[in-house]
């Protein structure tokens, strides 16, 4: 059993423009796929907060980019860059447990604040409340907790990543942001959901 | 986007949760109570089987899912083990539901978080409390053995416990120790040296390089506590029972001899360690106050009790010692007695009786046998004990006719010096949190935890008052909650500047404004 502590020596070089840089390729790319798929069921459905999945689903999209928003989370939180990249971890395992889960733009900020925040209380040495991340990603408090709940009951508690997972994970992301650097306007389908081998 | 292989995923479940519901389980009894959390026993309702249901209290707005849960089931979720206590799954129970949006408090989230153990019927600072109980020779092995294999697997995996003392040693009636509590614990790396918290352990458990300020350690933190619950089995109490960090240190000194550079290469560069320098040198005294130990056991625990933690033993070692090869032998857990387990609601009244009738036979001045004296073991070996190794065919709890039907985990009887003062008294707590209106509750205990024991103050792991001689009330309270199970509230510091009913004991949270949390 590799040892809890792996992850650590791992994470330690990554560079925090970086990581948030791939994740939030990743993420677009997704967020634009699966918007063009979830157009039609939101009307129906209607916004507003559900349970489950549909707890972090936003009436309105945000203006602010995915990107510009976990740069900021990381400027405030000073959470170590790892977190972005575990946060896309959870995200993930969170899709493949749950079909239903499509990351678009109407949920995807309130997936990472949440993720990351997780992300942070089991990564870091130091983490900040909830209370200072639901300012930083402007939800209230109470909302947050709610969202980390349904998170965490979501991943079904399993907020283990292993070294060997990380690292899978980060050289996916990497490679992603060099085929879109070479196809800009390229959106593939390796996306978020095509890891199965790393999981 | 994911596609789950067909028939993985019941999409007809519950929308809403991951985990089964609390609903499974049917409770039995509440078996651990405090301020701050409960544990229950209970039945899985598909299964029959008894667990034991440990709340995770979520009461602090800010702070939301306790971080040292999220750490405790990150760890128990990687540990599978025989002597560690298994997680076995983790359920909700749904609160209300929410309001429609606009209604900035309707969505929050009013349910339950359970975490599913399995069930163990004593703790064993509880069993050795029974009044009359008296472990032999052999059992203590027995218990030892599994306690420092236990350790053992968690340091391999990388994983400090920090915070080992009896009532997290938990017993079944097949005889088998499993570690508990991991609220506390901490993965460490041997590359990756951060900085950790010194305020871990409780007090009587807490090795003198976390005394003198260290933040970079290891296993032998452990190691230390072991030595300290070996040496209380043998001597039958605490030996390092002390009131405050200074005076912790000065029982350690008076017993293990004053650090100096000779036998602690590096002491005198530990952050406190001149806050702390003894006026006078003392002399190691640990064979001489345990003279009569056995050979082995003395051996042993010398090498436990080591000042520098560099120099003390490692579980791996321990487990070669001489002490656990030498006649008598360790038992197997298996022939071990059984007790009858018990538990708070059933106990409650049987201890007030108890108290009412030791009452009386105090004023009628007749002599009663001190009911938190324990009997040191019993040391002839090879002979069975009438009192502990009932024969085959005679019933267990009749071998052991006047042992009240206690309860094992340590409920509220007091701890340590009868009348004595509380083992964490207020003084100098630096930060908020500490409710000062349970100094010493002993007397609410509950099977879990820690009625009157180290309630304890975990020094809660986010300490942000550094002043050495801030011997904060680690632990003031919790009385009785589930301490094995780690129910008691030291465990989450949630509270913290906010939690103006004291839900967080971490007496310095109260000074760490910026809400950083140490680990």
């Amino acid at each position: 059993m590799p040892g809890v502590g792996e992850m650590e020596a791992a994470a330690a070089e990554l560079n925090a423009q970086q990581a948030v840089g791939a994740v939030a390729n990743a993420l677009e790319k997704l967020v634009a796929r699966n918007d063009l798929v979830t157009a039609a069921t939101i009307a129906e459905e209607g916004g507003g907060k559900g349970r489950g999945v549909a707890a972090f689903r936003g009436l309105r999209r945000p203006a602010i980019s995915i990107e510009k928003y976990m740069e900021r989370i990381h400027s405030y939180s000073l959470c170590s860059p790892a977190c972005f990249v575990v946060a896309f971890v959870y995200v993930d395992r969170a899709v493949h447990r749950r079909p239903d889960l499509l990351v678009g733009s109407l949920n995807v900020h309130r997936l990472m604040l949440t993720s990351v925040m997780v992300a942070s209380k089991f990564f870091d040495v130091m983490a900040q409340s909830n209370a200072f991340y639901a300012k930083v990603g402007g939800v209230s408090n109470a909302e947050l907790n709610n969202l980390e709940i349904e998170l965490l009951c979501l991943l079904d508690f399993n907020v283990n990543v292993s070294s060997h997972e990380f690292e899978s994970y980060l050289s996916h992301l990497e490679k992603e942001m060099l085929a879109s650097k070479t196809h800009p306007n390229f959106a593939n389908h390796s996306g978020i959901g095509g890891q199965q081998n790393y999981v | 986007m994911a596609v789950a292989a067909s028939g993985q995923l019941n999409l007809d479940e519950s929308p809403s949760w991951g985990s089964r519901g609390v609903d499974c389980f049917e409770k039995l009894e509440q078996i651990g109570e405090g301020t701050y959390g409960q544990v229950y026993m209970a039945k899985e309702i598909r299964t029959g089987e008894i667990v034991a249901l440990k709340k995770i209290r979520m009461d602090n707005e800010r702070e939301g899912f306790p971080i040292t849960a999220i750490r405790e089931i990150k760890i128990l979720k990687k540990l599978q083990h025989q002597n560690v206590i298994q997680l076995k799954e983790i359920v909700t129970s749904p609160g209300p539901e929410k309001d429609e949006q606009g209604k900035p408090d309707g969505n929050k989230y009013k349910g339950s978080i359970y975490m599913v153990f399995e069930y163990m019927d004593h703790d064993l600072t509880g069993l050795a409390d029974r009044p009359g109980m008296r472990f032999s020779v052999p059992q203590i092995k027995c218990y030892m053995r599994q306690l420092l294999t236990g350790l053992h697997y968690c340091h391999v995996n990388q994983v400090l416990h920090r915070d080992i003392k009896g009532s997290n040693l938990l017993i079944d009636n097949e005889g088998n120790l499993k570690l508990a509590d991991f609220g506390l614990a901490r993965s460490f790396s041997s590359e990756h040296n951060g900085n950790l918290t010194n305020r871990v352990i409780t007090l009587w458990y807490r090795p003198p390089e976390l005394l003198l300020g260290a933040t970079k350690y290891g296993p032998a933190v452990d190691m230390w506590s072991v030595g300290c619950i070996f040496a209380e089995l043998l001597h039958g109490k605490p030996i390092l029972p002390g009131k405050n960090e200074p005076e912790q240190l000065t029982k350690i000194f008076e017993l293990c001899g004053t650090p100096d550079e000779v036998n602690w290469p590096g002491v005198s560069k530990m952050p406190w360690y001149n806050n702390f320098k003894p006026a006078k040198p003392m002399k190691r005294r640990v064979r001489e106050l345990f003279k009569h130990f056995d050979r082995h056991a003395l051996e042993l625990l010398e090498r436990m009790l080591m000042l520098d933690p560099s120099q003390r033993i490692s579980a791996k070692d321990a487990l070669d010692a001489e002490y656990f090869w030498a006649d008598p032998l360790p038992c197997d857990p298996k022939s071990l007695p059984k007790y009858e387990s018990s538990h708070e609601f059933q106990t409650k009244k049987k201890r007030q009786q108890q108290r009412q009738h030791e009452e009386m036979a105090k004023r009628q001045k007749l002599q009663h046998p001190q009911p938190h004296a324990r009997l040191p073991p019993i040391q002839q070996t090879g002979q069975p004990h009438p009192q502990m190794w009932p024969g085959p065919g005679q019933p267990i709890h009749n071998a052991q006719p006047q042992m009240a039907a206690g309860p094992s985990h340590h409920y509220g009887k007091p701890r340590g010096p009868s009348g004595g003062p509380n083992r964490y008294p207020q003084g100098g707590n630096p930060g908020g949190g500490y409710n000062p209106n349970h100094p010493n509750r002993g007397g609410q205990g509950g099977g879990y935890s820690g009625g009157p024991y180290p309630q304890q103050g975990r020094g809660p792991p986010y300490a942000g008052g550094n002043m050495p001689g801030a011997g904060g009330p680690r632990g003031g309270g919790g009385g009785g909650s589930g301490a094995g199970y780690g129910a008691a509230a030291g465990n989450y510091p949630q509270g913290g500047p906010y939690g103006a009913s004291g839900a967080n004991r971490g007496p310095n949270m109260g000074a760490n404004r910026n809400q950083y949390n140490w680990q």
